[in-house]
């Protein structure tokens, strides 16, 4: 329909700006190249992070900024999206940084982490997404926790889940919380074309 | 069998340890054909050597201390019923049995300077009393090494050398007679010797009936005392080794007779069949179970 | 009509991001209520987190043996106060090798052919809470632990 629209609304014809609870309604191709850029931008992240020398000794505590763009992806695109983007990074990521022993804790982290954004999304609403990135960021370091204890077969590993958890606190609240800032301005664009 | 020696000259110490028991084995094992008991058992009379005189002249010693229940006469009649390799497993007649008791006893073993002379129908096994011997042997090396810390286990017979390094006691489970991957209390020790004898260790089932491998001499057949499992703590480890065999085969009323006049050498831990757990007062405070069990007083 | 309304929400954007709704009043005070339950928590939860690290990883092992495990299998036990040369100990694995060096009362990773070098960086063994591990080679370096704190097992078939 043809209307008099104000100057900056031009941006809306080409771009689907987040609703307030983050979704972005789309058809499915264009849910498919949003997951793909997510895929990427995670991937880079991922691949960035892994080349800064660790800040501890301890195996484990990292940033986890590529789990920035696996929740923008679960409140934004759903749940199979964010599970495409998630899988993807763990895969090429480990084949990019030539760590294929890491893939085995990565993937039990990460699925453990993944099955609780699941299950836990529906009682946090993207204001307190930070939340759930916090939940998402510990059972990640709990599952890698119990692949090692597996793989090398020593229970004394596990003395190392407070400092695991904290870190998964302290990383989950930044990485949870710039996925909540960035979906949330993102979602204010709607109201300011109107 | 492992031995885990703690300090600086450990090392040696285990390895000469280590080759002393290889040694006695040779020398005492009724079943290896180079060995003097083997030689002794043929020939009947012969000149043994010093470890071999001295340690039969010592089970002759336990034999009339345990009235006979210890008896390492007792190869003719273990032979009967197949516990020796090569042999199987059967119930012997009557007359087989009698016929072997016959030459069965410590009367029929002679000992003179270095030599031993055995009747025509008598036949030494001293396995019941060798690995104890051996590992008493051996930590006598370990200490003469400078080793103060060790622990050995000779095919279950546990032989603990001072305390752990940091000044620990050892401490050393009590296997259950009815699932031998579980305990059924742990005694805290240090330089003692450990010794277990049950029932469930070697037997074979013959018409719906076990038989076990503790033959009572007195009988000829395995010894059927009401008890699973003895284990019996002592400074020496042949006493030891002896006692576990001889108290299983007593039973466990003669064996509180025993006790009360040598509590002093040892102590024990009863196992009955029916399962009840009977201490020694002087292990009292060294036996830690979760079972409740009996306290013999001396 | 559309321009009335977009110029209510423009005023929404001075609000606060986080416990913060757009449409509804009484909702702003639930979340900021929950946001702020679910901070105590978190923080709770960290500073106990970080008070059960401090503790554990100060104190120190009584024993002195340890142990060096491949792959879950034990390669050596040693006690460390009896050791009175330096000596070092090489494993390899699957990314590359490592090396342990062992002298009185202490033990390390020296140098390690893995991609992090966590095991490197971990310094000296203290205590039973913090064992050397290499994940990629599969090698831990920890004190004994004897299993139900027995050393041995009496009466077992022979």
């Amino acid at each position: 329909m043809k209307t008099n629209k104000p100057a900056n609304s031009t941006l809306k014809q080409n771009f689907t700006a987040p609703k307030p609870n983050g979704q972005i309604d789309i058809p499915r191709t264009k849910k498919l190249i949003l997951t793909a850029m997510l895929t990427a931008f995670a991937l880079v992240a991922f691949v960035i992070e892994a080349s800064i020398p660790p800040l501890t000794p301890i195996y484990g505590i990292k940033l986890g900024l590529a789990n920035v763009f696996t929740l923008f992806a679960l409140y934004s695109l759903g749940t199979h999206c964010a599970a495409a983007v998630m899988s993807l990074r763990i895969v090429l990521g480990s084949i990019f940084t030539g760590q294929l022993v890491s893939f085995i804790y990565s993937v039990s982290g990460s699925l453990l982490s993944f099955l609780l954004m699941i299950l836990l999304k529906r009682f946090f609403q993207l204001k307190q997404l930070w939340v759930l990135s916090i939940l998402s960021a510990v059972t990640h370091n709990i599952g890698q926790l119990a692949a090692a204890i597996f793989m090398t077969q020593t229970p004394a590993i596990a003395y190392y889940l407070p400092v695991l958890i904290l870190s998964g606190i302290i990383a989950g609240a930044f990485t949870g919380l710039c996925a909540q800032l960035v979906l949330i301005r993102l979602s204010k664009i709607n109201n300011n074309l109107d | 069998m492992t031995i885990n020696a703690y300090g600086s000259k450990s090392e040696n110490a285990v390895k000469a340890a280590q080759n002393e028991i290889n040694e006695l084995d040779k020398l005492l094992s009724v079943q290896n054909k180079d060995s003097e008991i083997y030689k002794l058992n043929y020939k009947k009379s012969m000149t043994v050597s010093k470890d071999t005189h001295s340690l039969i002249t010592r089970s002759k010693e336990l034999y009339t201390l345990t009235d006979g229940a210890f008896d390492i006469s007792c190869e003719p009649v273990s032979r009967e019923w197949g516990f020796y390799s090569g042999l199987e497993n059967k119930v012997p007649s009557k007359e087989a049995i009698e016929n072997a008791l016959e030459g069965v006893g410590a009367d029929h073993i002679k000992t003179e300077d270095n030599t031993v002379t055995l009747d025509e129908n008598t036949s030494l096994d001293l396995g019941a009393v060798a690995k104890g011997y051996a590992s008493q042997k051996a930590t006598e090396i370990l200490k003469e090494n400078g080793v103060t810390s060790a622990l050995m286990s000779l095919g279950g017979n546990v032989r603990a050398v001072g305390t752990k390094p940091d000044g620990e006691l050892w401490s050393v489970a009590v296997a259950d007679p009815n699932d031998t991957s579980k305990s059924i209390g742990t005694l805290k020790i240090s330089d003692k010797a450990v010794v277990t004898s049950g029932s469930y260790q070697r037997y074979f089932e013959e018409n719906g009936q076990i038989y076990h491998h503790i033959i009572d001499t007195k009988t000829g057949y395995p010894a059927n005392s009401g008890l699973k499992s003895v284990t019996v703590v002592s400074d020496d480890d042949t006493l030891a080794d002896a006692l576990s065999t001889a108290l299983f085969v007593k039973g466990l009323e003669k064996s509180k007779e025993l006790y009360s006049k040598n509590s002093l050498l040892f102590g024990a831990v009863f196992i009955t069949d029916d399962n009840k757990i009977y201490v020694t007062d002087n292990l009292n405070d060294s036996f830690i179970s979760t079972q409740s069990y009996e306290v013999i007083d001396k | 009509m559309k321009k009335s309304s977009t110029s209510t929400r423009n005023s929404d954007k001075q609000n606060d991001i986080i416990g913060s709704d757009l449409y509804d009043c009484s909702q702003t005070v639930s979340y900021k209520v929950k946001n702020r339950i679910w901070i105590i928590v978190f923080s709770v939860l960290a500073v106990l987190c970080l008070g059960a690290w401090l503790f554990i990883s100060n104190i120190s092992s009584p024993s002195k043996i340890v142990e060096i495990y491949q792959n879950g299998s034990l390669v050596e036990k040693i006690d460390l106060n009896s050791v009175t040369n330096e000596r070092e100990i090489t494993l390899s694995g699957e990314h590359g090798t490592n090396i342990i060096l062992i002298s009185n009362g202490h033990i390390k990773m020296k140098s390690a052919d893995c991609p992090d070098k966590l095991c490197v960086k971990h310094g000296e063994l203290k205590n039973s809470y913090s064992p050397i591990v290499c994940l990629p080679n599969k090698v831990v370096i920890k004190f004994e632990n004897s299993s139900d704190g027995v050393d041995a097992k009496a009466g077992a078939v022979r």
